[in-house]
Order: structure tokens, then sequence, then C-alpha cells
């Protein structure tokens, strides 16, 4: 199978201190891949550079096996989608006004639109908030409008590749559920997804793969059950876990 | 669910169509002078076409681009206490138009070289405000950008005193005009001026708008809903040096019009740059014909200069802004 998204020999410098260094890894289409690590292991720049927005020191990237510096924004748009970690809006955009932007690029009708809109507010809950301000809500309901935009533009045709920063933080159990089926139904259609979790268990339950990082360094990529195990988790988190039947926990 | 009574784009077209000529014909109607007697009298005649026509309509099409300018420059720098006045653009094109009047009295120069400068100067003051403020996380930003805003204008004003130093008698007088501006020079060179520039951003700007409101959503968010960020920067950065450039080669430093119309306009309309930047355009308009009137009529037969006008009741309409944002972040 040919990779949507190749990485080869990846790395970041800001200023003198490296954050990512020579990263290798593939993106394979249809799969769900999940980036774990401590705070600070790098997993939000691999993210941007993933998304197209920030450039690596070193290294190459290539998407659709074409050089990733050599594509437009616009290309890059429709080709991923990207959700960053929440940050605040301080002007007065109301939930469908920031949804509908997710279908910016898209060349279709009003009526199409329309529709896809409306979709898009009731498979995230959201109709009721809909002519609400963005800035007035609770975290969890912001996170929710940023997603529906972003999955407004990763349901897309042409889109291959989502990537969710942290998606989950801010949702109830009930929103978690809804965000990871979502995600499951992008995956059966075939489109890649790649997010940064900190839910170890979500990670085994729900990854193909599972890539650990720590101190920008790549410490393992493949299937859950291998790269989380016992002694692994122990070394990079720097915590005592143990197995409670099937989930890992500290003690 | 709150704000169900927005003004919707029909709305905004309508008030489109029927806003600017009311306004303008209140305009006509006020003065030292009755109407009647304007129309009655040849001079009359005169006077109410050559110089309150003009006039009246230099004011709505300042107001107009500068609160255009107010808008662009509120969506970049994704705060909506941005005016051009209070960050420096306003201060740096009137010192470059500055220093081409006072050139322009030793040396012969050609006309339009002035607002040339003032557009000039207004990029320049405008590069160095970004330059200041456009890095690192918003917050830090925001505090740069009123910093930086308040260096451009200290700096500017004393430039111009240094000027007037230096100015002939007429040159001086106009440099005064200009730092409490006036719209004393209408005419309609002026007026086509800015109404084709105005028009040229009624061509170029619908494309581009829900670019911005994606901006207001984070630039992070923008680039990756596939917007050239850069560019859009950039385009904002020339048009509004183009605006202020010309209104404040026109009329000089009128503040406050650029903060208060946006402002007003997302209180009827939300924050959607398709609605906003029309609604804010008429406002502006609407707003400087209305300090025009009171600018005529309050010392009649003298006048006020006009900046005095929107300064004093802009600058008390923004620390009401001020302590409200305040309130707003307290809250959170």
């Amino acid at each position: 199978m040919v990779a949507l998204m190749t990485l080869t020999g990846i790395g970041v410098t800001k200023g003198q201190s490296p954050i990512l260094s020579n990263i290798d890894m593939a993106i394979q289409p249809g799969e769900l891949l999940m980036l774990v690590g401590p705070n600070g292991a790098g997993k939000s720049t691999l993210l941007s550079l993933l998304a197209g927005l920030s450039e690596p020191s070193c290294g190459t990237l290539s998407l659709q096996q074409r050089a990733g510096h050599s594509l437009t924004r616009r290309e890059w748009a429709n080709w991923v989608a990207f959700v960053p970690q929440l940050t605040s809006m301080g002007f007065p955009l109301t939930v469908e006004e920031v949804i509908a932007l997710g279908d910016m690029g898209n060349q279709q009708g009003v009526v199409q639109q329309r529709r896809r809109l409306r979709q898009a507010l009731t498979s995230w809950e959201l109709d009721y908030f809909a002519q609400q301000e963005v800035r007035v809500l609770s975290g969890g309901e912001q996170q929710r409008t940023q997603l529906a935009r972003s999955w407004l533009q990763a349901t897309h045709n042409n889109n291959q590749l989502w990537l969710l920063d942290e998606p989950l933080s801010a949702l109830d159990l009930r929103h978690q559920q809804q965000c990871m089926q979502h995600i499951m139904a992008l995956k059966a259609q075939g489109k890649s997804i790649v997010m940064v979790v900190h839910d170890l268990n979500l990670a085994r339950r729900f990854a193909d793969r599972v890539a650990l990082l720590r101190c920008g360094q790549l410490v393992a990529c493949g299937a859950p059950a291998e790269v989380l195990t016992l002694p692994q988790v122990q070394s990079v988190f720097q915590v005592d876990v143990q197995w409670q039947s099937q989930w890992l926990s500290w003690s | 669910m709150k704000r169900q009574h927005r003004l919707t784009q029909q709305h905004i077209w309508l008030l489109c169509l029927t806003l600017p000529w009311l306004f303008v014909l209140f305009g006509l109607m006020t003065g030292s002078q009755s109407l009647g007697w304007l129309l009655q009298d040849p001079t009359g005649q005169v006077i109410l076409w050559q110089v309150r026509l003009p006039r009246v309509v230099l004011a709505f099409l300042i107001g107009a681009a500068l609160a255009a300018a107010g808008v662009l420059i509120q969506g970049m720098v994704r705060n909506p206490l941005a005016d051009p006045g209070l960050i420096g653009v306003s201060g740096g094109a009137a010192v470059a138009a500055a220093a081409f009047v006072v050139a322009a009295s030793y040396w012969s120069l050609p006309v339009w070289g002035q607002p040339v400068m003032a557009f000039l100067g207004g990029m320049a003051a405008l590069l160095l405000v970004m330059r200041l403020s456009l890095q690192g996380n918003s917050l830090h930003a925001m505090s740069f950008l009123i910093l930086a805003g308040i260096a451009i204008n200290v700096l500017a004003g004393a430039l111009i005193g240094l000027l007037s130093y230096m100015a002939t008698d007429s040159a001086l007088r106009q440099i005064t005009f200009w730092s409490m501006g006036s719209l004393a020079s209408a005419n309609w060179y002026w007026n086509a001026g800015l109404a084709g520039l105005l028009l040229l951003g009624a061509v170029f700007w619908p494309s581009r708008l829900r670019h911005l409101d994606a901006l207001l959503v984070g630039e992070v968010e923008a680039r990756s809903m596939g917007v050239d960020v850069p560019r859009l920067q950039w385009s904002v950065v020339i048009w509004v040096a183009l605006l202020v450039g010309v209104a404040v080669s026109a009329a000089g430093m009128i503040g406050f019009i650029g903060l208060i119309s946006p402002h007003i306009a997302r209180l009827l309309t939300g924050a959607s740059h398709r609605r906003v930047l029309p609604l804010s355009v008429l406002l502006g308009g609407c707003l400087l014909v209305l300090a025009d009137m009171i600018s005529r009529t309050l010392i009649a037969p003298a006048l006020l200069p006009i900046g005095i006008v929107t300064t004093l009741v802009g600058a008390p309409l923004f620390i009401t802004l001020l302590v409200r944002e305040k309130r707003r972040l307290a809250s959170w």
C-alpha cells in the first residue's frame, strides 16, 4: 500500500534546543494513529508538521507523494483537516458561523452547504447553540464547535487526513463517545486519523497504531499492545503503572 | 437564546440604499444659514452646491474609509480595540503628509505626492506596529499593540511639532488643521479619489471576508482551513494604509470613527465580516456626517475642528469599552 504521508529524518529546532529529532514514520490510508507521550515530548509540534503549518528544520515530508513544501495552503487544506488545542476567541462569531467556515474551500452550491452545515450541527449536538456566540459557551461546547468545523472539512470527499490535538480533553463522557464514533466513521470511509491523546487505555482500545514520543524522539511506533507495555510506559512517563484486569492504571 | 434579533444581510443592504441619502440631506440642511435662504439666494446656491455639498460628501466618504480601515485592522490583529488612530497609522500618515507640505512650500512638488506620502507614512507605522506586536501569544501581542501605538503617536506628535517650526505660514495653518482634523479642504477631487478607492475595495474585499472570519477563529485554524495568512495580512496592511493615507491627506487626524463604527456594527449584527464591513462603512459615513453637523453648529458661525468632536465623543466611549472588555476578561 502506498503511504498517505511519509516523514523521513524529520527534525525541528527552536533556537538552540531540538523539539523533534530524527523522526521516520509513514501514515497509511485508513488508519487511526494515536500520538502519546509526556508533556513537552513534541506531540503538538509533530501534529502541526503533519498539518503543513510549520516547516521541519531538516528531513523531508511528502503528502500523496508530493513534497510538503511544494504544496499551497489551499492544497494542504483540501487534503488535511486539523483541530488544534482550544484557544479563546475575542469576537462574537456564532457557533453556526464558525462551523460553516469548515466548508470554506468547498466549491459547491448554497443548498448543499446548508445541508452539510445542518448535518454538522446535528451530529455534534450543537443545534440548540447554533445562534449562540462561541465565546460565551463552556469549554466543552467550544471544543465541540471547533471539532464540528474541522469535521466538515474532514468529511469532504477530497480530504484524506484528520489531525486532532487532544480532542477529548474538554469533553464529557457522552461527547467523548460521540467524538470517537465520528472518528471511527471517518476511518471506515478510508480516511486516516492522527490524534494526540493522554488516555493510554483509549489508545489501547481504539488505535491501529500508537506512536510513543519522549523528548522529541520517537521511542516506539506500532500496534498498541507492542508499544504500550508496562516497562515502556513506566520508563517514558516516569510513573509506576500496573495492569488492573485489562486496563493500565497508576497507583 | 441571546441575539436572535440581529440585522441580516438584507437589512444591511436596505440601510445602505437609504441611510446615506438621508444623512447627506440632513448635512445639507444643517449650517449657519438655513436651507430655504440658500435655495433662493444666488450666493446661497453657490454655498450650497460648492461648499456644503462637497463637504458633507467628504465627511461621509472619510467616515466610511476610516471605518473600513478599522474593521480590517481589528480583524487582522484579532483585537476589537484596535483603531488606525490608536495604533499610530494615522499619526504616521500625518507626519509624512506634513513633511510633504513643508517641503512643498520650499520646492515645487506635484500635488499627488501628498496622499502618496501619507500612504507610505501610514504603511511604515503599521509595519512597525505589526513587527512589535504580531509575535508570541495573543495577550502579549495585545498589550504590545497598544504600547507600540502610543510610542508612534508620541513620536508623530513630536515630529509634527518639529515640522511646524520649519513651516511657512500657510503650511503651518494646514498642519494645524490636520492635527485637529478638518473638512475645510473639501473638494470634488478628494471625493472622487476616496469614492474610487472605496469602490475598488468593494470589488477586492467581498471574496476575502470569509478569510478574515477564519482569522478571528485563530491564525492556526485559518491556515489549516486553507487561508494564506501572510498574504491576507499584506492585503490588510496595504488597504489600511491606502484608506487612512487618503483620508488623512484630505482631512487630517480624525480619531475613533474606526473604533466606534465596527463596535456598533458588531452589536447590531454579530462578528461575521460579510455583515460587519458594509454596516461599519455605512455607520462610519453617517457618524462623521453627524459629527460634521455638530462641528458646524455648536459654535456657529465659527467651525469647530471635526477631530475635536469625534475625540470628545469617542474617547469616553473607548474608556467604556475598555472597562467592559476588562470585565469580560475577568469573568472568565
